[in-house]
């Protein structure tokens, strides 16, 4: 899971440079940046809890690897338990809100702003992102991931009638990654970088590994969501089939990137709570009315 | 109105000396007025549809500073100010032409003039920590 | 609610050049702005006195980076116009054929800084891919890509061959067609109306009142252009056509200057189908006699003017330069006022700050 963090990493930012008419970073950049990060100064600013700010990255990161743990690759892993699915949600919400956090401790006004708006984001993108994948726990009557794979296995993915749940949960993960259109917390033309700008060397190293892996992880689980049906035990067609989806999901979140801007922080609201999650209500109603 | 007329009519109308009016090359035509009629000649300005100011100017002519209000309405008016010796002061006509203001400010800044009926206490231009020497 | 003040500059990410714009926020609302120059002030008017006319327009070129070829024709135009010379045809159509070239190079920067801030990288990488066939050209023409050196006082240095023509002209066509592209993009796209259209808008009293110059004052209803208007160098034989909008918003402002450059690219085609034979300068004395003179052209962000006295020795007793720039920040205070903090990265993007050209 760890290096999958950086494969898809490089191929988001190979994929938006190609998108934007450029050539896009050797492989090998990813794995550059972040050991350069780690052996720069950090630098902690008066007035900010140390303990605090080098504890909040390494919680962050664990609580995603947590949920990476218990995220099934290729349709199987060790530790499924009956309402997985909920823990993980749970352990993929954690992030933002330690994200909000970091910007609290922090005594810049660039840090506060940034904080803030990302709990306004916050609010709104895990229901969405939510919403959306419970259309799958319910139309496989499972709270478990291995439970809802095994109901697509035996009925077909869900992506085929869920459609609509599907770029709903895209549109989820957009936000809780807080990438473009939606990465108004940490717009870096007005608030330099939101929470994390007076995080550096290690500690905001960790920071981007856990905002990594939140990617493979949110991938991870919307392949499993709407795409299980390929994964049933067995046969090296599994991993080739993963790795397209994968793609495709990567593809997507790429191609939204590139193609529109940056979102106000009430137009983004507005458009959430007054689309976005409705829609995701009525597909939920079909679900269980069907 | 041309602005060849509306100097015409400025010079009847304040009565000002013969050979006031010059010309400045590339069309611009130049009116040396004093420096207790500027108000009422900008607002005379105004009324006629002359309200563009391009800029001021602070240069030291003859060893004596001169400012020049610079204007453009389909040819250039520059109006030439001279100082009295001692004392650098004028009026301002920022509530005339707001757009004034940072013209004034700057030339307050650089040349110490002051502008009466404005008092610019921030600074614009120069930093915090120079000396307040012309 | 508690009010915070946010810094903007002199360093951050949104502006390119050292300027403080010290917001007062309530929540998400600018309630008040204070703004400061000077950081890039390098008392160019006062080196000026120092150095001879000559050296001189190497200096004026480095008031800007972006428009420094319309600040050497100003001061040029204005020397010449002391010493009563008159610069032939080819001269002028060379000058003419750099300014429109720098106005497409400035109008496509500036659009991609604009993206970028809005958080639109695409479009930033793409404006500026596009903005590379003008710098391509400039290059062809002057060996510089934004720094020519192609006046001097009398006219031009540098001629254009028959087959340099040859190659701006398919250069121009590929350009014609990418702003085109772009111009498209702009009307038609729904996220960067969400982000452009009434914000920071301006009325034609608040232009009129702050004398604003450029495609500031254009977009909001004032029909002003000095190359219509004041014609200098070319334009006198050139037709071309302004662009007024009413709206007075940043997309208006965008599109007033997408329109602009695709109108320059046309102009550029015309000035190179109509290139006059003939010599390309006069030569004219070090020496210039005492007397003053104003000169006015149209830089890409509005009205330059250049005031020169002179006392008949070698140097110049004083050049005073206004640059649109200072015109176009007197703006700033007013239209951040009751924007929300989101915004303010596009207005101030909007107005095209040359802060360079304002300190000097």
């Amino acid at each position: 899971m760890f290096f999958l963090g950086f494969i898809f990493e490089w191929i988001d930012r190979k994929l938006i440079a190609r998108f934007q008419g450029r050539v896009g970073p050797p492989w090998y950049q990813v794995f550059a940046d972040i050991i350069k990060l780690a052996v720069k100064e950090d630098i902690t600013p008066l007035g900010t809890n140390p303990w605090l700010a080098a504890g909040l990255p390494l919680v962050a990161y664990s609580s995603v690897a947590t949920a990476a743990v218990y995220n099934p690759v290729v349709g199987s892993t060790k530790y499924s338990f009956a309402g997985d699915f909920i823990v993980i949600m749970f352990l993929l919400s954690l992030p933002s809100l330690l994200y909000f956090l970091a910007g609290w401790i922090c005594t810049g006004v660039y840090s506060v702003m940034g904080g803030n708006r990302s709990l306004l984001q916050y609010f709104s993108y895990e229901v969405l992102f939510t919403l959306a994948l419970s259309g799958a726990a319910i139309a496989s009557e499972s709270w478990s991931l291995s439970g809802i794979i095994a109901h697509q296995v035996n009925s077909g993915a869900n992506i085929i009638h869920q459609l609509l749940g599907f770029l709903l949960a895209i549109l989820g993960l957009i936000g809780k990654l807080k990438r473009s259109p939606f990465d108004i917390p940490k717009a870096k033309s007005e608030i330099v970088a939101g929470p994390l700008t007076e995080f550096s060397g290690k500690k905001l190293a960790l920071w981007y590994l856990s905002i990594q892996l939140q990617t493979v992880v949110g991938i991870c689980l919307v392949i499993n969501c709407f795409f299980g049906s390929w994964f049933a035990a067995g046969g090296a067609h599994r991993f080739i089939a993963w790795f397209v989806f994968a793609i495709l999901v990567q593809g997507l979140l790429s191609l939204f990137y590139a193609i529109y801007a940056r979102l106000r922080i009430d137009q983004l609201i507005q458009l959430t709570w007054k689309i976005l999650i409705p829609l995701s209500l009525v597909q939920i109603a079909v679900l269980i009315l069907l | 109105m041309t602005i060849r007329d509306i100097v015409k009519k400025l010079i009847t109308q304040f009565r000002l000396p013969a050979g006031s009016q010059t010309h400045i090359p590339q069309n611009e035509m130049a009116l040396k007025i004093d420096g207790k009629l500027l108000h009422s000649i900008i607002e005379s300005l105004l009324e006629n549809g002359i309200w563009h100011l391009t800029t001021i100017t602070a240069v030291k002519k003859n060893d004596n500073l001169h400012l020049l209000y610079h204007f453009w309405m389909h040819g250039g008016l520059t109006l030439d100010v001279p100082m009295i010796e001692e004392k650098k002061e004028i009026i301002s006509i920022a509530d005339l032409i707001p757009g004034a203001e940072f013209y004034e400010r700057e030339i307050f800044e650089m040349d110490n003039v002051t502008f009466i009926g404005k008092d610019y206490l921030e600074l614009l231009f120069r930093s915090d920590n120079t000396d307040t020497k012309t | 609610m508690n009010r915070i003040i946010i810094p903007i500059g002199p360093q951050h990410p949104l502006i390119k050049e050292p300027l403080s714009v010290r917001l007062l926020l309530e929540g998400e609302r600018v309630v008040d702005s204070f703004l400061r120059l000077g950081y890039v002030h390098r008392g160019i008017e006062r080196l000026a006195e120092e150095r001879s006319f000559i050296q001189n327009i190497h200096l004026m070129e480095r008031v800007c980076g972006i428009c420094s070829h319309v600040h050497t024709t100003t001061y040029c135009q204005a020397a010449e116009a002391l010493l009563g010379v008159q610069v032939p045809e080819r001269g002028l159509f060379i000058r003419t054929l750099l300014c429109e070239l720098e106005r497409i190079h400035s109008h496509l920067l500036w659009l991609g800084v604009l993206a970028k801030n809005m958080g639109f990288e695409t479009i930033f990488m793409y404006a500026w891919q596009y903005r590379e066939i003008s710098l391509n050209i400039m290059e062809l023409i002057s060996g510089g890509r934004v720094s020519h050196s192609v006046n001097v006082i009398g006219g031009v240095r540098i001629d254009i061959s028959q087959a340099q023509s040859g190659e701006i002209e398919l250069g121009l066509q590929k350009l014609e067609e990418r702003s085109a592209q772009l111009l498209n993009f702009v009307q038609n796209d729904r996220s960067f109306h969400l982000r452009t259209k009434d914000i920071a808008k301006l009325t034609i009293d608040d232009i009129k009142k702050l004398c604003v110059v450029g495609p500031v004052a254009r977009a909001s209803g004032l029909d002003i252009d000095l190359r219509r208007d004041a014609p200098y160098a070319a334009y006198p034989q050139l037709d071309f056509r302004v662009y007024v909008l009413e709206q007075g918003d940043v997309w208006a402002r965008t599109m007033i200057r997408l329109l602009e450059t695709l109108e320059s690219v046309r102009l550029c085609r015309r000035i190179l189908s109509r290139l006059p034979h003939g010599s390309i300068s006069v030569d004219t004395p070090r020496r210039i006699p005492p007397g003053e003179a104003v000169s006015r052209c149209e830089a890409p962000r509005g009205e330059v003017l250049y005031y020169i006295l002179t006392d008949g020795s070698q140097n110049p007793a004083r050049i005073k330069i206004r640059t649109p720039s200072l015109t176009n920040l007197i703006t700033l205070p007013l239209q951040l006022k009751g924007l929300n903090m989101a915004d303010v990265s596009v207005a101030i993007s909007g107005v095209d700050l040359c802060i360079s050209c304002a300190d000097r």
